[in-house]
């Protein structure tokens, strides 16, 4: 594309289409209307720019809170950017869910965006890694400040974009400011560029220079198409406001500085421009000023979003949940050979599966060898390691998923998937709800956990009460090979992210042993044994301690236990629960993870508020003991982890009441 | 300072007690060792006495409640508090009316209890009628549902009227729960019957139901067999006679045939060891001592059987007081756990009553029960084959044939018969 007066008339009406919205959306604040508002002032020509040179439709679009004019130049409508100012229900970016400024559309090819800085550079590889896969065209375009490059993801990303070789584009607006923290208190070195160059073509421009800045771009994306490499351009810009309407920026920058920034503004580079060669600029301003104020005007009556649809787009009951379960068929297998032999059969079928992780490929095939031989049979494209950074394997993870690829990533131990906390909680639960359902990430990552094989504290951890607090990720932990294929499979055909718990304790044990059920749904518990006096509650390993236990009471004393193999830690299976518990009176909830806050104490709360006139005993828990971790020392560990002799005690508790 | 009164333990394998009967109030001032109140237990009944000077601040068991040994049966306030409330009627009355409340609240129900007294529209007394197996004799889902059922099996029985009373049968019926005889069945004849007015239920109380236990499982353990002689008992008839006046003098009652009859059994016992024993499995197992038991009636409802311990130490003076202090006892119900335990053959005389010839049932693990007839006069044929009028009776020796065999019995009867019919005239018993 050539910049020809069309485009720079163009550029600078986009440009000012996106100032005028950033101080109308100031007025609606103190109006009450908006309730949120941060600033793109001096950022303009940036996404003014970019809008002119990627192509709608076809690249993709990971844009920061500061590219109200990319999002404007790629096509949302003026009335839809009021209605993101007003949260409306129209508005494409969230429904009126996030604050205004998180950019999404469906229709543009932009994702779902959210706050925490940074965390979009890995959805956006894994989105570019997808479009290598499928040999396409398009790039993805991924944009922050220069503050949010101190992520750890930030490096991350560009180091995986760089090996793989990724058609993908950094986009890095440097306004030397992170709300109040200046460049030199963050940096090493004296630009972005200068730091990203070790990873992959960089180039650092300046919004002053409109040309050059056209050109950059106009090369980057071809670069990055063509050559299937990333490229970072980093825009020296001002930035013209403070960091947002919570921001008073004269607290930590000097008047003379932010005096002197007024100078810089692109604008006035663009305005000199226009100016020399006869365009009306004021005649622009003020028809693109009417734009603004027209569309707010349009859209201000629009309905607001229902609470009746406040669930929309958070987990969806699709057929992984309906399902009717499969009978147990054929010989018994452990349950690492389940899962094993479900990842072969289900990636032969459909081939958007791919399975990455740490050590998961070639002839190790994962440290517990259930992706074992998956490489052999469906080539490195289809299963191969990642990084050894668990942020990347889930961040990349949401952005195949995002373009239909189904990921089965692994997550090496439990006790090491807190470094991709955020990409969980914060996108991959989330994306869904904050788009009202426009965006969906139907990752699953499989997670081996547990203890009671001398793991100790970093080889043993229950991560399953703080993953089950996020309503958007459907939480798993199967007790037996049987249903560990069968939920495995539930897991690959739901529209849903699933985090997929295996006991490690159970992988080979001959307790877990069973035939493969070919289906599992989601969201049904088990009664793994029929009784009438006394329900105990559980999953995973402990599960087939509270089945020793309730056999043992049941020989031992003649009372009847009924055991639930809970399968589906999230959604719960509430209805089996009830229904046992209506019948029995007596209640035993077993886990293996500590007590305080452990996922029993919801189980407990749910019995209590809709059971109570149906308790005739206080309802009991079995955890492990509040300490920090699980100690190696076995005489440790068997203290610290519910023993038979305590689940026992406990059930006798209940009995005896 | 509040002193707790606890059910008693009368006995170490007993488990439960009733209270028969309340001998105080709530607000009653009780001196230490004043009877309080009566119990019953399958062993003995019982008064049992307060623990401490002070106020009967609360009474938390009902009359004709079961509870478990060690249940807190009621509170006394000792020392100044009591004095305090002494003073003050009015918050006398007030810690009255807060301690009857709070007795209601100490009756924990569950949810799924409160549901299903409210579902089956029981009524406190129900409730209180209920006999707790839970955790402090809580009421459990289980004991409700079972009380509902008898409840409803009564309902059909009674055609759905109320001419029962229901909460006492029921409670029967609970506390029957862990005995051979808890199924306390009613045949669909007698529930005809029952529909149709022709009789009455009256549940049996924990000595009636004691004691049938024990009757049933004597029968079904010892195959009994019996033998009868036939005693003259002028001569004691005579002594007595000559006696008594000195005797009731000396000891403040009076002499009845019975320590007569206890003294020749004794000295047979001795004779004949065997009858001195029990059966263990395969094993006869013989006793040092003869604890002698004597069945005392209680009224007409029941009977107790105290034991004189070591009977063959004691004189005949001994053993008639023994015998007095002991039925003296029982009939007040003030016999303690030890005097019921332990006997090793026993004597019953239902001769008292009239009867000629008894064929009592053996008191296990006992293996013989000696029975005393009536003495009444009677034709007799006497030496040189006249007929004469002489003070006659029938002892009956019930045996268990496992262990004793008729020529025993016959012979022990034969020495007995022998020890009353040559009883010196002159003997000295106040020696």
């Amino acid at each position: 594309m050539h910049l020809n007066l069309e485009v720079l008339e163009k550029i600078y009406s986009i440009s000012w289409l996106a100032r005028y919205f950033d101080e109308k959306s100031e007025i609606l604040y103190k109006q009450n209307k908006c309730h949120f508002q941060i600033g793109c002032k001096g950022h303009e020509i940036i996404g003014a720019i970019a809008s002119q040179i990627f192509e709608v439709g076809l690249d993709w679009f990971f844009p920061y809170y500061r590219e109200h004019a990319l999002v404007l130049g790629l096509g949302m409508s003026p009335e839809d950017f009021a209605r993101n100012l007003l949260s409306k229900d129209s508005d494409p970016n969230s429904h009126g869910r996030q604050m205004p400024m998180h950019w999404g559309s469906r229709k543009l090819n932009i994702i779902s965006q959210s706050s925490p800085t940074g965390s979009q550079f890995l959805p956006a590889v894994g989105l570019a890694l997808g479009l290598k896969k499928e040999k396409s065209k398009s790039v993805v375009y991924v944009s922050s400040g220069e503050g949010a490059c101190c992520q750890g993801d930030f490096h991350e990303a560009l180091n995986w974009a760089a090996k793989d070789g990724l058609p993908i584009i950094f986009v890095i607006h440097n306004n030397r400011w992170a709300i109040s923290v200046g460049f030199e208190e963050l940096w090493c070195k004296s630009s972005i560029s200068e730091i990203s160059k070790a990873y992959c073509l960089s180039k650092s421009e300046n919004g002053f220079n409109i040309e050059s800045l056209f050109q950059t771009f106009h090369e980057a994306r071809n670069y990055a198409a063509n050559n299937q490499e990333p490229v970072l351009i980093e825009i020296f810009v001002p930035r013209l406001c403070s960091h947002s309407i919570s921001d008073d920026q004269t607290k930590y920058r000097s008047h003379q500085e932010i005096e002197q920034d007024k100078e810089k503004d692109p604008l006035l580079a663009l305005e000199r421009v226009l100016l020399s060669k006869n365009v009306n600029v004021e005649g622009i301003k003020s028809k693109v000023k009417a734009v603004v104020d027209g569309a707010v005007l349009a859209v201000e009556q629009e309905e607001n979003p229902d609470v009746k649809e406040i669930f929309i787009g958070s987990l969806t009951f699709d057929q992984a949940f309906r399902a009717d379960e499969s009978n147990a068929v054929g010989e018994t297998v452990t349950m690492v050979d389940a899962l094993n032999q479900c990842l072969k059969e289900s990636m032969q079928a459909d081939e958007k599966i791919i399975v990455f992780g740490e050590d998961v490929a070639h002839g190790k095939g994962g440290v517990f060898g259930v992706t074992r031989n998956l490489t052999d049979m469906f080539g490195i494209h289809r299963c191969f390691n990642s990084p050894l950074a668990e942020s990347s394997i889930v961040g990349v993870a949401i952005g195949l998923a995002l373009i239909g690829f189904k990921p089965v990533v692994e997550i090496q131990f439990g006790d090491y998937i807190w470094p991709a906390m955020n990409q969980i909680r914060n996108e991959l639960a989330v994306i869904s709800y904050r788009s009202k359902g426009d965006f969906t990430a139907p990752v699953v990552i499989r997670v081996p956990v547990g203890g009671y094989i001398r793991g100790a504290f970093y080889h043993s951890q229950n991560i399953e009460a703080t993953f089950s607090h996020f309503p958007g990720l459907i939480t798993v932990m199967p007790s037996n090979a049987g249903d560990a294929y069968g939920m495995l499979y539930s897991a690959l055909n739901t529209r849903n992210p699933v985090l997929f718990l295996e006991h490690k304790g159970l992988y080979r044990s001959p307790y877990a042993r069973s035939s493969i059920k070919k289906v599992v749904p989601l969201g049904k518990a088990s009664v793994v044994k029929e009784g009438k006096n006394v329900t105990a509650i559980s999953y995973g390993y402990t599960l087939h301690k509270c089945l020793y236990c309730a056999k043992k009471v049941e020989e031992e004393k003649g009372i009847s236990v009924e055991v639930i193999d809970l399968r589906t830690l999230y959604p719960l299976d509430e209805t089996t629960i009830f229904e046992s518990v209506k019948k029995t009176s007596r209640v035993l909830i077993v886990h293996e993870d500590n007590l305080f806050m452990g996922y029993g104490a919801e189980i407990s709360a749910k019995i209590a508020e809709n059971c109570f006139h149906f308790l005739d005993a206080p309802i009991k828990r079995v955890g492990g003991l509040d300490v920090p971790g699980i100690c190696q020392a076995p005489d440790l560990e068997k203290a610290i982890l519910p023993s038979e002799d305590k689940i026992y005690n406990a059930l006798m508790e209940v009995i005896n009441f | 300072m509040e002193v707790k009164v606890l059910m008693p333990q009368m006995g170490e394998s007993v488990t439960e007690a009733v209270v028969a009967k309340w001998l105080v109030k709530v607000g009653d001032f009780v001196k230490r060792d004043q009877p309080i109140l009566e119990i019953s237990t399958d062993k003995v009944d019982s008064e049992v006495p307060s623990p401490a000077d002070g106020q009967v601040k609360e009474i938390l068991v009902k009359e004709g409640q079961t509870v478990p040994v060690k249940t807190l049966i009621a509170i006394i306030v000792s020392g100044e508090n009591a004095s305090e409330s002494k003073t003050d009627d009015a918050s006398k009355q007030d810690s009255q009316v807060h301690s009857s409340e709070s007795h209601n609240n100490k009756q924990f129900l569950s949810p799924i209890v409160k549901e299903l007294v409210k579902e089956h529209g029981l009524s406190e007394d129900d409730i209180r009628q209920i006999r707790g197996t839970g955790s402090g004799g809580r009421v459990t889902k289980t004991d409700v549902l079972k009380y509902v059922q008898s409840k409803e099996r009564e309902n059909a029985i009674s055609g759905g009227g109320s001419k029962l009373d229901e909460p006492q049968l029921r409670q029967s019926d609970t506390s029957w729960s862990s005995k051979p005889f808890n199924e306390a069945e009613i045949s669909p004849q007698v529930a005809k019957q029952l529909v149709d007015n022709e009789f009455t239920v009256t549940p049996m109380d924990i000595m009636r139901r004691t004691i049938a236990e024990h009757m049933v499982r004597s029968k079904s353990t010892s195959p009994h067999v019996y033998s009868i002689v036939e005693v003259d008992c002028s001569q004691i008839v005579r002594f007595r006679q000559k006696v008594k006046d000195e005797f009731s003098k000396r000891e403040g009652y009076s002499l009845s045939f019975t320590p007569f009859f206890l003294e020749a059994a004794v000295k047979g016992v001795l004779e004949f060891p065997i009858l001195n024993c029990s059966v263990d499995g395969s094993n006869i197992i013989y006793k040092k001592h003869i604890h002698l038991g004597v069945a005392v009636a209680i009224g007409n409802t029941g009977l107790i059987v105290p034991v004189i311990k070591r009977a063959e130490e004691k004189s005949f003076l001994g053993l008639a007081r023994a015998l007095n202090i002991l039925a003296e006892k029982a009939r007040s119900k003030k016999l303690s756990p030890e005097e019921v335990a332990g006997g090793t053959f026993t004597v019953t005389n239902p001769g008292v009553f009239g009867t000629l010839i008894g064929t009592p049932i053996i008191n296990q693990p006992q293996v013989a029960i000696l029975c005393l007839g009536a003495i009444t006069k009677r034709p007799a044929v006497v030496d040189d084959d006249k007929i004469a009028i002489r003070d006659l009776c029938y002892l009956t020796l019930s045996y268990d044939h496992r262990v004793i065999d008729g020529s025993v019995s016959g012979q022990f009867l034969s020495f007995v018969k022998k020890y009353i019919e040559t009883w010196d005239i002159n003997r000295n018993i106040f020696v």
